[in-house]
C-alpha cells in the first residue's frame, strides 16, 4: 500500500490525501447568482469532464472503480458547502484530477451549478455577503543568489503601514515551458522575514544562452486569480542548442543529406553505366568506318 | 522491294553529308542560343540596375519594419494556399523535438482521443490514426489497453522506402505525408513495424463537402483517395502552442506530450507540467520494438498499479 501511494505521488499532482477543505475556504462562495444559463453551461462543462467517471447525476450509472465516484445528486454531495464543492473540483484526489489548470473559475463554478439543480433543498448564499479571504495584498520579489545556486522569493504585504515582509505565504516556483508552466520543488512557506528559498536544478535547460523565464506565485489551493505572481527571464539554465533532427546524413533523409558512401557508390554506378553505353557507340562508329574503308 | 533498294542507294551519299550538316547546325545552334542567352542575361541585369521609376511605398515587413519599396519593385507573392501550406510544412518549429509519454496505467478506453483524432483529420469510424489496442502479454499477465499511434521515429524506415519523397521527416522530429506527391504505392505502409499508416481505399468521409479545399499538409486534410494517412503528432496544433488533439481530449491523464529539448512534457488532463526525464526515469518508461533501431519519440510508462479496472472493449 505504500509502495502504491509513493509510486503514485511520482506522477500524480500533489494532493490532500484526506481531502481535508482547510475552514478558510469552505466559506467561499459564488460571486454570482447562480441562472439558468450558467447551469446550462455547467452541465456542458460537466458531460465533457465529468461524466466519464461520475455518470449522469441521478442515473447511478458511475464508472465501477475504486475508489468509488459516486453520483453527484446524492445527499452526500448536497450537504456539502459550495466552498468545500469549489475545493474539491480545484484540488482533485487520485484518480481525479485537479480542475483548478483545466477549468477556469467561472467554469467550476457553473458546475456546482449545475450540480445544485439536483440537490433538493439546497439554497445558494448570498453572493452579496461573500467573505473574501483575499482581503492581504501581497507583492513577490525574485532574487537569485549565484553563489548558492538558490532563488530567493521575498513576499512583502502592502498595507496602511507600509511595506513588510509576509509570513506563511504559501509561493510556488515555476519555469515557463511551450505548453505550459513547470513547478520547480515543492510549494514553500515563506519564513519570519518574508524569504522563501528554493535550490535551482543545475540540469534544467535553457534556451540558446541559458535563458530561462522563471516565475513564483502565491500558491492558493484553488487557484484563484488574485494571486500575487513574480516573472523574470534569467540567465541560469544549461545553454541548449540542439541541432534540427534532419541535420545529420541518413539514410531515409532526402538527396543532400544522403550519405556520402551512398552517393558516391550511386555515382560512381552511374558513370560506369554511360561509360559502356558511351564506349558501345563509339565502337559502333568505329565499326561503320571500318566498313567505309 | 525495286524502289527500297533505289532509294536505299540514293540515301547512301546525301547521308554523309547530311551528318555533316546535322553536326554543323547543332554547332551554329549552340552558338546563337548561347549569345541570345547572353544578350538576355545581361539585358535582364540593366533592368534591374535602372532606377525604379514608380511611386515608393512604405510597407511593414513580417520581422515588424517599416521599409520603403518602390511601386514598380513590388511583387505580388504566389497565394496558392496548398503550396504555401506545403512550404511551411517541410519546415519543422526550430529548436523543437517533441515527444510523446503515454502512461499506460490510466488508460481505461474512453476512445476520445480516437474520436477527437478521427474529427480532426476527417477519418471514418473504422480508420485510426490512433487506437487503443487490448494487450495482454500472455495467460498470466494482466490485460491493459494501449493507445498506439504513429512513434515518429528519429530512424524512419517509412521514409527511407518512399520513393518519391512524400513522406518526410521534419527538424522537429514530426513524420509527415505530402498527399499531393504520393502516389500510393504503399511502400511506408509495409515498412512501418509499428502498422501506424493506413490507406485511403476507398472514397474519403464527407469528400464532397471538402471537394476543391486547399490541402493542409500538417493536418492532411482534405483526406485524399489512394493516398497514405497517419498520425501527424498535430503538426498544426504545436505551431500554436496548444497540446495535439488526442492529448488534450484525453480525460484520464494518459498523454503527456511536450518538447524534449525542454525537458518538459504537459498531461492533456491535468495540464500539469513536468520534467521527462525525471518522469521516464521514475516510472521506468519503454520504446515499442527499440531493437529495430527505429528511435521513436514514443514512451510509454508500464501499466502497474492501474487506477481502473480492465474492461473490454465492446466496438
Amino acid at each position: 500500500m505504500l509502495l502504491l501511494m509513493v509510486s503514485a505521488a511520482g506522477y500524480l499532482p500533489a494532493q490532500n490525501p484526506g481531502w481535508i477543505v482547510p475552514d478558510d475556504l469552505k466559506s467561499k462562495i459564488c460571486p454570482v447568482k447562480f441562472s439558468p444559463e450558467m447551469v446550462k453551461q455547467g452541465e456542458g462543462i460537466y458531460l465533457k469532464n465529468c461524466q466519464s467517471c461520475h455518470g449522469l447525476p441521478t442515473k447511478q450509472n458511475f464508472a465501477a472503480i475504486k475508489p468509488s465516484p459516486g453520483d453527484l445528486s446524492e445527499p452526500r454531495v448536497g450537504t456539502q458547502k459550495d466552498g468545500e464543492l469549489f475545493y474539491r473540483i480545484s484540488t482533485g484526489k487520485a484518480p481525479m484530477p485537479e480542475f483548478r489548470n483545466i477549468l477556469n473559475e467561472d467554469e467550476r463554478w457553473s458546475v456546482i451549478s449545475f450540480l445544485r439543480s439536483f440537490h433538493k433543498g439546497y439554497v445558494q448564499p448570498d453572493p452579496g455577503k461573500s467573505s473574501s479571504t483575499a482581503g492581504k495584498r501581497i507583492k513577490l520579489l525574485m532574487t537569485y543568489d549565484t553563489a548558492k545556486k538558490r532563488i530567493l522569493v521575498k513576499a512583502v504585504e502592502l498595507n496602511k503601514e507600509g511595506v513588510q515582509p509576509a509570513k506563511g505565504v504559501g509561493i510556488v516556483l515555476f519555469v515557463q515551458r511551450y505548453f505550459g508552466n513547470m513547478q520547480i520543488a515543492d510549494p514553500k512557506t515563506t519564513s519570519e522575514s518574508g524569504y522563501a528559498g528554493f535550490d535551482w536544478p543545475r540540469d534544467l535547460p535553457g534556451d540558446k544562452t541559458g535563458n530561462v523565464i522563471v516565475g513564483a506565485r502565491e500558491s492558493d489551493p484553488t487557484g484563484s486569480m488574485q494571486e500575487a505572481m513574480v516573472i523574470d527571464t534569467l540567465n541560469i539554465g544549461v545553454p541548449t542548442d540542439k541541432p534540427s533532427l534532419t541535420d545529420t546524413r541518413a539514410m531515409w533523409s532526402t538527396r543532400d543529406k544522403a550519405p556520402v558512401w551512398v552517393i558516391l557508390i550511386y555515382t560512381l554506378a552511374v558513370i560506369t553505366v554511360w561509360y559502356f553505353i558511351i564506349y558501345i557507340i563509339l565502337s559502333v562508329l568505329d565499326i561503320r568506318k571500318i566498313k567505309q574503308a | 522491294m525495286d524502289e527500297n533498294t533505289v532509294s536505299n542507294g540514293n540515301e547512301q551519299d546525301p547521308s554523309k553529308s547530311s551528318r555533316r550538316n546535322f553536326l554543323k547546325n547543332i554547332g551554329l545552334l549552340g552558338a546563337g542560343v548561347t549569345a541570345g542567352a547572353a544578350a538576355l542575361y545581361s539585358g535582364d541585369i540593366f533592368e534591374k540596375k535602372k532606377a525604379a521609376t514608380g511611386e515608393s511605398r512604405v510597407l511593414l515587413t513580417q520581422d515588424n519594419k517599416l521599409v520603403e519599396v518602390d511601386s514598380l519593385e513590388m511583387k505580388a507573392l504566389a497565394t496558392n494556399p496548398t503550396k504555401m501550406m506545403l512550404e511551411k510544412g517541410r519546415e519543422g518549429i526550430p529548436g523543437k523535438r517533441w515527444a510523446m509519454v503515454i502512461d499506460l496505467s490510466k488508460c481505461r478506453n474512453a476512445r476520445r482521443c480516437i474520436a477527437a483524432c478521427q474529427e480532426a483529420h476527417q477519418l471514418k469510424p473504422e480508420q485510426y490514426h490512433l487506437n487503443t489496442l487490448q494487450m495482454q502479454d500472455n495467460a498470466e499477465t494482466a490485460p491493459y489497453h494501449m493507445p498506439k499511434n504513429c512513434q515518429h521515429c528519429d530512424n524512419p524506415p517509412c521514409v527511407a522506402v518512399c520513393p518519391v519523397d512524400a513522406t518526410y521527416k521534419r527538424g522537429d522530429g514530426i513524420v509527415l505525408i505530402d498527399n499531393e506527391r504520393c502516389i500510393g504505392c504503399r511502400f511506408c505502409m509495409a515498412a512501418c513495424p509499428y502498422s501506424a499508416r493506413i490507406f485511403q481505399w476507398t472514397t474519403p468521409k464527407d469528400a464532397g463537402k471538402h471537394n476543391g479545399e486547399a490541402y493542409n499538409v500538417e493536418l492532411n486534410v482534405p483526406q485524399k483517395l489512394g493516398t497514405i494517412s497517419k498520425c501527424l503528432f498535430s503538426a498544426d496544433r504545436c505551431r500554436d502552442e496548444k497540446l495535439p488533439y488526442c492529448v488534450s481530449a484525453c480525460p484520464n491523464g494518459v498523454y503527456y506530450f511536450g518538447d524534449e529539448n525542454e525537458d518538459a512534457v504537459t498531461n492533456g488532463t491535468t495540464k500539469e507540467t513536468l520534467r521527462l526525464s525525471k518522469l521516464l526515469r521514475d516510472n521506468g518508461a519503454y520504446q515499442l520494438m527499440p531493437e529495430l533501431g527505429t528511435k521513436p519519440r514514443v514512451y510509454y510508462l508500464p501499466p502497474k498499479n492501474r487506477l481502473f479496472p480492465f474492461e473490454p472493449s465492446t466496438d
